[in-house]
This record gives C-alpha cells, structure tokens and sequence, in this order.
C-alpha cells in the first residue's frame, strides 16, 4: 500500500526544488524532519506566546481590516485606499514578524538542543523561514481579502481588483519576511551574540512605539514618504494597480533603483545566518553581559520595605519583583513597550497640559478640559500592564525558589510585591511631576494635584493587582489567562475614561478635590487589601502545587489549556 | 593516521573574559580520557568546542579528523555528546524525542525502533516511553539524553557529567557501560568533578585549572608526580586546592550571623 504524498513532499521532491536546495547547503530529509517538529511543537504550544498570540492577533487584525474597509463608502480614490491597505499591511506585518522572528530565530533554548546535531545552518534557517511565511499565509488573506472586495465599490474598479489586490499584499506580505530576516541578519552579523536579545527587544519597542509617536513627530514624514516612490508600499502599489484605470502614476526606474538596493541589504543580512548560525544561536546560552556596576544605595529603601511589609520576606519580594521587572525576557518583551509608549504619552500629557491648570474657576465648558486630568487616568493604565503581565515568565521552571516561604510569612511577601510596582510607577512619577506643578500653578493647587492623581492612581493599581493570579513570574504564558488580562485591560480603560470625566467635574471645586482624594486613597488601601488577600489564597495554592512537583503541575497545565 | 580529538593551543574568549587560555591535547581512537577540574576551569568549554557547539577563538581542534568549527556538521555525525544541562524539547514524548534525533543522524526506521525500545529499557524508563519529557524528573532526562547520544553508535563519545541526577543503580550500570564502549574501541572524553567514576572508568587524566592544561597523563605518572596515594590527592595538590577546614567554619559564621 503506498501512502499518499503531501503537497509539500511533492514540491520537494522536483528535482528543480532539489538541486536548488542543494545549492543552498539544505539537506531535504532534514528540512522535512525540522518542519514536522516545528508543526508538532506548534500543535503541542511549545511555543507559548507565538502560537496562541498569532491567532487573536489575526482575529484582531480581521475586525481592524473591516473597520478600515469602511473608508470605502467615503469613495477616496482606488489608489489611495489601496496605499491605505498596503501601509497597514506592511506594518501590522512587520510588527507581528519582528516577534515571531524573534522567537524563532533567537530560540536559545531550541540552539541548545540542536547545536550539537548535524544539522546544517542553511537547513535549520531555511525550515524556520518557512515557518514564517507560513505565517504571512495566514495574515495576508485575513487582512485583505474584505478591504479587497470592499474595493469594487470605487469609481473606476474593475472586476478583478481583488486579485491584483492580493497578489500586491502577498509581495508586499513576502518583502517585509526577507526584510525582518535580513535585519536579524544584519543583527547576527554586527551583534556579539550575547547582546542580541537585547538588541532585538529595542528594535520592538522602537517598532511598537511608531503608532503612538506618528501623530507628533512622524506625521510630516509619512505624509512625504506616503508620495515617495522610493517607499516600498508604492512599488506594491503599482502591482495592485495592474490593469486598473487609475495608475500608480511615479516613475519605474527610481523603483527599480529603490527594489534593487533594498534586495541587496536584505541579501546582505540573510548572508548572516550562515553554518555557524545554530552555534551562535546556542552562544546565547553561555553567558550574558557583564552587568553594569551599580553603587548600593538601597539600604534606606530597603529599610523602609522591611517596615512597611512587615518581614524580611516582604523585602526579598520587593527586590525580586523590581529585578525581574528589569530582566524577564517574556515581561520585557510583552509588557515593556507598551508601558513605554505609554510613558511617552504620560511626558506627552505633562509637556502639553502643564501650562494649563486642572483646577476649573468658571463653568462647565470643553475649555476648561486641560489635559491634565487624563495624567492619573493615565498613570493607571501604565499600572495595568505589570500587573496583567505579573504572573507570566519565559523560566516557569524557576518557580520552586517560591516553596522556600513560609506560609505565615505570605502577607508581608505580597505587600512586598505591591510596593514593588506602587513605589516606581506610582510614588516616584509624581515625585517628578511634584516641582513643576507647584511652579505652574501654585503650592496648594499643585500639591492637591498631585495628592489626587497619587490617590487614583494607587486605586488604579490596587484594582489592577487583582488581575495577579499567581506567584510572579513563575507561570508560563496561556491562551486561558492571556484572556482574562485582555478582559481586565479592556475593563481598565472603561474605568479609566469614567475617571477622567470624574476628575474634570471634581476639580471645579478645592473642597471637593480634597474630598475625592480621601475617598480614592482611603478606597486604594480598602481595595489593595483584597487583593492582598486574594493573592495571598491563590500563593497558597500555587504553594501546595509546586510541592507536589513538575509531573503534577504539568497534568494541571494541560487541564487548563 | 589522525588522532581521534586533536586540540592545539586552543583559546576561548567570551566578552573579555579569556576562558581558555591556549591548552593542547589529543587523544588516540579507544583511548577513555577523564577532563577534570575545578567549576569554571573551563571543561565544559572545551567539550563544547569539540561538539561544534562554541566556535574557538584561535588555536585548532579537530575531531576525527575532521577540522572545527569548518567540518563541523561531519564532526557531529561522529561524536555522541551528553551536555550539562540537559536541553530538551519538553512537550514531546521520550519515543518521539529519540526517533526525531535517530532520524537527523539518518538511522534506518527498523532499527532505530529496535534501537529506542532496547534502551529505553535498559535505562529502565521503556514505561514512560509515551509521557512528555516535561513530566520527567532529572535523572530520567538524563537517561533520555544517554540514550540520545548512543543511538547512532558514534566513535566517539564526549560526556559532560552524564550521571549528574542517576541513581545508584542507573549509575553502575552507566560506568559499566563506559568500560565495555571502552573495550569496544570508542574514544570517550569523559568531563566529571566525581573522581572516583574517572579513577574507574579512564586510562588517562587532563585536569584543567582556570583555562590552563595544567596535568595529562595516566594516573599512575600523575601519582608519581605529586606523590600521592589518590586522585584526591593529585587534583587537589595540582589545583592547589587548600584545606577546607577554614573554609568550612567561615561558612558556618556566615550561616550564624
């Protein structure tokens, strides 16, 4: 009986496919050996965080795709809206590769396994790109195919516009993989191995910092780059355009020019991955920076942690979390850029809004709206993100350090882990923020500011700190609790805008303000104790697990997920 | 004809830190060599640059022949490596984790059945051979990879304390089975702080002592050379390992205070 081949063997087997694979230094048996592994460990979540994440962002980047799809009843023209799509396209991509990328190409721990197999560089590469162009499958129809069909309601489109649309978003889908992996090239090449990880995070973080910056700085220079032709979405454009009556109306030879030299950095960069790529991979592993020197000046703070927890316990929470903070891969991966951007938004906030006082003299009036009362609102979102993203780690194995705390001990040890996120975001931002609203607006207008803001931000984070499930990151990402932080993220927004209506009705009134702040912080500490509570009950449980060691842990996974 | 392993004034440097300062060795096919040293003389390192694993910084090493890191996929095909810290892909099943490295190193499907069924008995985890390797404890990882590094019967092994996490059982017969892969001609490198294992199963010693080779030789010349009775004795005397009775009650202040 004879098995039936795959299409995927079937284009392997041409010998075209063969002797070009073997050209490029890849072995077609273990090519095939890697792509099985990687769809079984797919399957099986190994890669936690990659596969779950992919799918509700292609959900989220669908629902997105349909709003924008809209702009076609406002009949712009085909090759605007085109430009629209593509820009769109091209950049959810490249936020969505630079991570998986990421993850798949700097898997140290995956290096770690394989390094000492035979496998050539050229093979292991060559199964990981295809990895990611599976990807790019998935997300190009899914952000295209209704703003395509959506098209054939503009003047002057013919019936076969969402062909072409496709083919454009396909190339243009397919020029920004060999981009990001000719930029990880480029990395691999001029990178020492032990600085690429951090590296490729700021590379993320400048990537998600875009949208929020577009608006202030970069506005003008879309607006350039949109009629450049020298940008590549105009060169997929032109491909979208094929046969349409409206043209994509610059000239080929500045393309061509523009094509030509970015296919010769992208080439130049996928040269890095070359034979020794397991190897340098793996030589992740093998240490990291030198940390830089930091003069201990902690012990007052310290003290006061001991104090204010109650136990040493609470102390070594507070350093734990706070270094983890700075140094879990998965946090600083998932979380960090978020709260970046919005601290961005937060100096933003402050530049703009200082000069004008949050304290209302006259009426209600949009006038009176300063954009200082979105500061706390604000600040209380930064304090979702570490709370929401508390729990999860890249080391879950760590987690057992944890069995060493006593039970009675719990309390001064969540406490602990609380000031750790209060002190930083909340206590030391409006330490700064303190001088410049007193010079702005006066001693007793600027400290009520501040006492306010203080006190619905620490609500804010009290609120958030029920969002932590578990003992800090000592839990590997899931698709079950990835959703229950996006309920609570979206549920903090919610809270968010109802609070900035509050505070712009509250601050007509001294009186009034004063008596907010006492409710929100008096209600801060009534609502942080429940969530020391809370967390403290599920520690317990979290406790007993762990003892009953890995094999039960996992069966607890797998009932979950 | 080619030594087995050849290293010659290899050097190791990771950020400004030089790991390896140059140290030179070889060995002949069927020879079982124990590499001892204290923690971070650099034994891992070595193995790891033999295994194709760390690219030296200068220097040669070559294994069977085939020159390091440029052969190194023909350096790999030979060597059956049990690293340190055991890497594994933990959502797959020992079954499916041994066929898929079978597999890579080209082992006939009939036989590499054979092959994974036998020793997964012999290592006395055939019973969980279907539960995923993130169930398992350490020293059934540790057997998993064993098994990982003989499956394609390599020529030469290179083994990084393999019998950290094996229980005693498990870790007589391991030592056994060095002694007859021994007889059987393999070129074992065998890295270990556990002296008596390396005093049993190696005919020859390089110790290695903060990234200089700073001993090779069969044991008895090394017992010659420092007159002394053990092992214990030559390490500690050619590490210049000092007492550990002032060390030993500094710690028991420290615990105290």
């Amino acid at each position: 009986m004879t098995v039936p081949r795959s299409p995927r063997d079937r284009i392997l087997d041409f010998k075209l496919t063969r002797g070009m694979c073997a050209r490029l230094g890849i072995d077609v048996r273990q090519y095939r050996l890697l792509l099985d592994l990687f769809a079984i460990l797919s399957g099986r979540l190994e890669f936690l965080g990659t596969t779950i994440a992919l799918k509700s962002i292609a959900s989220g980047g669908f629902v997105i795709s349909v709003l924008i799809s809209l702009v076609a009843f406002a009949k712009p023209s085909l090759q605007n809206y085109l430009l629209l799509l593509l820009a769109w396209t091209m950049f959810f991509l490249l936020w969505i590769l630079l991570e998986d990328a990421s993850h798949s190409l700097l898997n140290a721990d995956e290096a770690s396994v394989l390094a000492h197999q035979p496998i050539a560089g050229p093979t292991y590469i060559a199964a990981k790109l295809t990895h990611l162009l599976l990807v790019l499958a998935l997300f190009v129809p899914v952000m295209n195919v209704v703003p395509a069909i959506a098209a054939l309601i503009l003047d002057g489109t013919r019936w076969f516009y969402p062909l072409t649309h496709l083919l454009a978003a396909y190339l243009a889908g397919l020029f920004v993989a060999f981009l990001v992996c000719g930029i990880y090239g480029w990395l691999f090449r001029f990178v020492p191995a032990a600085r690429l990880k951090s590296a490729v995070l700021w590379m993320q973080v400048l990537v998600a910092l875009v949208p929020y910056l577009s608006n202030a700085m970069l506005a003008p220079v879309v607006a350039k780059a949109a009629a450049s032709p020298w940008l590549p979405f105009r060169w997929f454009a032109a491909v979208g355009l094929l046969g349409q009556t409206a043209s994509s109306g610059f000239p080929l030879w500045q393309a061509g020019i523009a094509v030509l030299v970015t296919c010769g950095l992208i080439a130049f960069g996928l040269r890095g991955f070359t034979a020794d790529y397991l190897v340098r991979v793996s030589t992740m592993l093998q240490g990291s920076a030198p940390a830089a020197r930091r003069i201990s000046r902690t012990t007052g703070v310290k003290m006061l942690i001991r104090k204010l927890t109650g136990a040493p316990s609470g102390c070594g929470a507070f350093a734990f979390t706070g270094i983890m903070l700075r140094r879990d891969w998965h946090f600083r991966r998932r979380a960090l850029p978020m709260i970046l951007a919005y601290f961005i938004v937060l100096v933003g906030i402050t530049v703009q809004g200082i000069k004008i006082s949050p304290f209302v003299s006259g009426g209600l009036s949009v006038r009176s709206f300063s954009p200082m009362h979105i500061f706390p609102a604000c600040l209380g979102i930064i304090c979702l993100m570490p709370c929401g993203m508390l729990a999860f780690t890249a080391e879950p194995r760590g987690a057992w350090i944890f069995t060493i705390i006593p039970f009675e001990r719990l309390r001064p040890f969540v406490r602990g882990i609380f000031l750790s996120l209060w002190l930083p975001i909340v206590v030391l931002t409006h330490l700064c923020v303190v001088i410049p609203c007193i010079w702005f607006w006066g001693a007793g207008h600027g400290l009520l500011f501040v006492f306010f803001s203080a006190a619905l931000a620490s609500l804010f984070l009290a609120l958030a700190f029920l969002l932590v499930e578990s003992l800090p990151f000592s839990s590997a990402f899931s698709a079950a609790k990835a959703e229950n932080v996006r309920m609570g993220m979206i549920l903090g927004f919610l809270i968010a805008a109802l609070f900035v209506g509050i505070q712009w009705l509250v601050f007509h009134s001294v009186l009034l303000v004063i008596a907010a702040g006492a409710i929100l912080l008096l209600m801060a500490v009534l609502v942080a104790r429940a969530g020391f509570r809370k967390l403290e009950k599920e520690i317990r449980t979290e406790l007993k697990l762990l003892q009953l060691g890995p094999q039960h842990l996992f069966k607890e996974t797998e009932r979950m997920t | 004809m080619s030594h087995a392993i050849e290293v010659r004034d290899l050097v190791f440097r990771y950020h400004l830190t030089e790991a390896l300062h140059g140290i030179t060795f070889h060995l002949d096919r069927g020879e079982v060599v124990g590499l001892l040293g204290p923690n971070g003389a650099g034994k891992s390192t070595t193995l790891k640059i033999l295994t194709g694993t760390l690219p030296p910084t200068a220097g040669l090493a070559s294994v069977h022949g085939f020159r390091l890191p440029d052969q190194s996929v023909e350096a790999k095909r030979v060597i059956g490596y049990v690293p340190e810290a055991a890497g594994l892909y933990e959502s797959l099943t020992a079954q499916e984790f041994l066929e898929f490295i079978g597999r890579l190193r080209e082992i006939e499907e009939k036989a590499l059945k054979q092959k994974i069924s036998t020793l997964l008995e012999v290592f006395d985890v055939a019973k969980q051979r279907l539960q995923r390797l993130a169930t398992f404890s350490k020293g059934m990882r540790q057997k998993v990879l064993i098994a990982a590094a003989l499956l394609h019967d390599p020529a030469i092994l290179l083994l990084d304390e393999p019998l950290t996490g094996l229980d005693v059982g498990s870790s007589l017969m391991i030592k056994d089975l060095l002694s007859a892969l021994a007889r059987e001609g393999k070129t074992i490198l065998y890295s270990s702080h556990v002296l008596d294992v390396v005093e049993r199963v190696c005919n020859r010693v390089l110790i290695i002592h903060q990234g200089n080779l700073i001993a090779d030789g069969t044991l008895d010349s090394l017992k010659d050379r420092t007159k002394g009775d053990t092992l214990e004795e030559v390490f500690r005397q050619l590490t210049h390992t000092t007492a550990t009775e002032p060390l030993v009650s500094r710690a028991l202040e420290a615990m105290k205070l």
